[in-house]
């Protein structure tokens, strides 16, 4: 198909007019709806947003009138007396603690020492909102002699801080030694206040 | 309530301008007043100013005029032509004008009147059958001075039409009786004549030139007539016009009448009774060929709202209108999309704001309710310590005390696991003989698997150790000495709680 310039040329002079506003109103169709979807997708994410911010004020309405101030004899529940981790710099003052209440279940030749993480798996956390609490990158492992039921006692008697991840008994001369691997609860963020 | 609006009807010509008020009653239309300034006009301009003061003299605004024009250009021709759409007949009326009449850019209006209908053979009633056509011309420059001066004057232009084509209404409101006639109305420019045939207009004859001033005689009139009679019997086969429809001043009527019947053996009778002169008459036949539903009118009435958007939806112009309409309705759609999303952007920036200050306000509530929730998930998590140990130690307690006698442990290990812990014991059963060495490993393997917080018990060492390899003091030298290794998993929780 060959195309007719000449006739081209002339309907382009005599259809000017309509040329140029039919293609200025294709433009601003196009534009039109460009903008109009625009429009309305950001409208719908404000709409989505404006819902969502009504659930938050619903709430925080909700949780003021369910609020209640703390009576007297819950004072203590908001102080940070239920101690369930520790800090590096305290460290060795868990290992005190620990090694007197080794010794004070029975158990003799007590020796305490800080090691590497041992590959047994970690123990539970607790989930609180204002800190983070992890597990520490060293443990305190725990040598000793005396019998199961002075382990045990330990075992049970430890600080919440520290938690058992590898308890191993061996016979040996003069009785048994066992050896305890405690991983240790270290608070990771600070309380965050506001 | 306001006035009804006044009618008038003109008539203009260079020997003198007339104004007829008229109005409307059942009958048709009744002359109330009738005007004329006989001065010469030397131009349509002049014309048209001795008219509008004839109106501003009346006191007529916000009226409505019809005008007939003699002369000034103005021409009038009949052409049969096929029934055809305006733009088809446009272009061929227009070169007929320009042929006939020499007229470089004329300014053209076309009626259709009767299908054409041969005396011999009767028409056929298509829509191919020829049509006789009005044409009324004019220079553009005539037309452009009627619209530039009677423009802005609170007068309605009805219609501007040429004088043949009003004689041919008043002949038709006559009730266009099939009886051949002739309608004579002597203007002072001259005699026009006309004849009629099965009711249709046959022959218009234009006065004859005659000297600027001069007005024609009764026998000048008389001779146009005969002339004008003998031309229509030779045309259309022997007609003789039997009436006669007569316009003519009063002092001419009736000599002109009596002249008429003796000459043409015809009934005269007056062709519009309700005006004192042959313009007046005239005139009022602008007024009813203005009222007709296709009249002949030069005037170049603004283009109604209707018949401009026609014009703008048609064609290319139609495809460039719905181009814009679609444009137009985007638009709107898409204002009011976006006055949504400010609308909405608006209303979530004062929920925001909103909800900030209500968190702000609930902030010291906010930190004692999560100083509680640590505090009620830090003792939960030392009561699940505490109760993890205390599993921990029962069970290892209760392992132990379930050592059947000939069994003993060399090494225990626990390590913990995400599920719970597991657990490895090595040591040695011993007895008199093989059998009680066995039975011994059997009784604890037993007592092992029987506890319910023990799972997956697998006895991964089994053998007999040579001689050498025991130091034990505690056995007899010819008991049966069996190594075993025994794995298990403990689970974590406490199932008995």
């Amino acid at each position: 198909m060959t195309i007719d310039r000449a006739r081209v040329s002339l309907l382009m002079r005599t259809y000017r007019t309509q040329i140029l506003v039919g293609s200025a109103s294709a433009i601003a169709f196009v534009g039109f709806i460009g903008l109009g979807i625009t429009a309305r997708r950001r409208a719908t994410a404000a709409s989505v947003e404006l819902a969502r911010l009504a659930s938050i004020r619903s709430e925080v309405s909700n949780f003021r009138a369910a609020f209640r101030a703390s009576r007297a004899d819950e004072a203590w529940l908001l102080s940070d007396t239920t101690a369930v981790s520790t800090t590096r710099d305290l460290r060795v003052s868990l290992a005190e603690e620990v090694a007197a209440r080794a010794e004070r279940a029975g158990l003799a030749s007590v020796r305490v020492r800080f090691t590497q993480p041992d590959s047994a798996a970690e123990p539970p956390r607790p989930d609180l909102i204002r800190s983070s609490i992890a597990v520490a990158n060293y443990t305190i492992t725990v040598d000793a002699a005396g019998s199961l039921g002075a382990v045990l006692l330990l075992v049970n008697q430890l600080p919440s801080s520290v938690a058992v991840q590898r308890l191993t008994a061996t016979r040996a001369k003069n009785g048994a030694e066992y050896h305890l691997v405690l991983a240790v609860l270290e608070s990771a963020g600070l309380e965050q206040h506001g | 309530m306001s006035a009804a609006r006044r009618a008038f009807g003109a008539f203009l010509a260079h020997d003198g301008v007339c104004l007829v008020e008229y109005q409307r009653d059942r009958m048709g239309a009744r002359v109330v007043g009738q005007w004329a300034d006989a001065g010469r006009s030397a131009s349509l301009d002049e014309a048209i100013e001795r008219l509008v003061r004839l109106l501003a003299a009346r006191g007529a605004k916000n009226g409505r005029l019809a005008i007939a024009i003699e002369q000034f250009g103005v021409q009038h021709h009949v052409m049969m032509l096929p029934d055809a759409p305006n733009e088809i007949l446009e272009p061929i009326v227009r070169r007929e004008v320009q042929r006939a009449f020499g007229l470089a850019d004329p300014a053209v209006a076309f009626t259709r009147g009767r299908v054409a209908q041969p005396r011999s053979t009767p028409a056929s009633g298509t829509k191919a059958d020829p049509r006789q056509t009005f044409i009324a011309a004019a220079p553009r420059s005539a037309v452009d001075t009627l619209r530039m001066r009677l423009a802005g004057r609170g007068i309605e232009i009805e219609a501007v039409t040429v004088v043949p084509k009003a004689i041919h209404s008043l002949y038709e409101a006559t009730g266009a009786a099939l009886e051949p006639t002739a309608v004579l109305v002597c203007l002072e420019g001259g005699p026009h004549l006309a004849f009629f045939l099965d009711g249709r207009l046959e022959l218009a004859v234009d006065p004859p030139i005659a000297l600027e001033g001069e007005r024609a005689s009764v026998s000048m009139v008389l001779d146009q007539v005969e002339r004008g009679a003998v031309y229509f019997r030779q045309q259309f086969r022997g007609a003789v016009a039997t009436r006669v429809l007569l316009a003519a001043r009063p002092d001419e009527y009736d000599a002109l009448a009596s002249a008429l019947e003796q000459r043409l053996a015809a009934r005269v009778k007056p062709l519009f009774a309700g005006a004192a002169s042959p313009e007046g008459v005239v005139a009022m036949g602008a007024v009813i060929e203005a009222h007709h539903s296709a009249p002949l009118d030069l005037f170049p009435h603004p283009a109604s709202l209707e018949s401009r958007v026609r014009a703008a939806l048609r064609g290319p112009n139609g495809v460039v209108a719905a181009m814009a309409s679609m444009a137009a309705a985007a638009g709107i759609w898409a204002a009011v999309q976006v006055s949504g999303f400010a609308s909405a952007h608006m209303s979530a920036d004062r929920a925001r704001v909103a909800a900030r200050m209500s968190i702000s306000a609930t902030a010291p509530m906010r930190l004692v309710a999560e100083r509680r929730v640590d505090a009620v998930r830090k003792i939960e998590f030392v009561e699940n310590s505490e109760r993890e140990r205390a599993v921990l130690s029962r069970s290892l307690r209760e392992v132990a005390a379930r050592v059947p006698d000939g069994v003993r442990f060399d090494s225990l290990r626990v390590s913990r696991t995400t599920a719970g812990w597991v657990a490895g014991i090595s040591g040695q059963a011993s007895g008199a003989t093989a059998a009680q060495a066995v039975g011994g490993i059997d009784s604890f393997y037993r007592a092992i698997r029987a506890r319910q917080e023990v799972s997956q018990v697998t006895l991964d060492q089994f053998e007999y150790p040579t001689s050498t390899s025991l130091a034990d003091s505690t056995r007899h030298a010819a008991d049966v000495v069996i190594q075993f290794h025994l794995s298990f998993n403990l689970e974590g929780r406490d199932d008995d709680r």
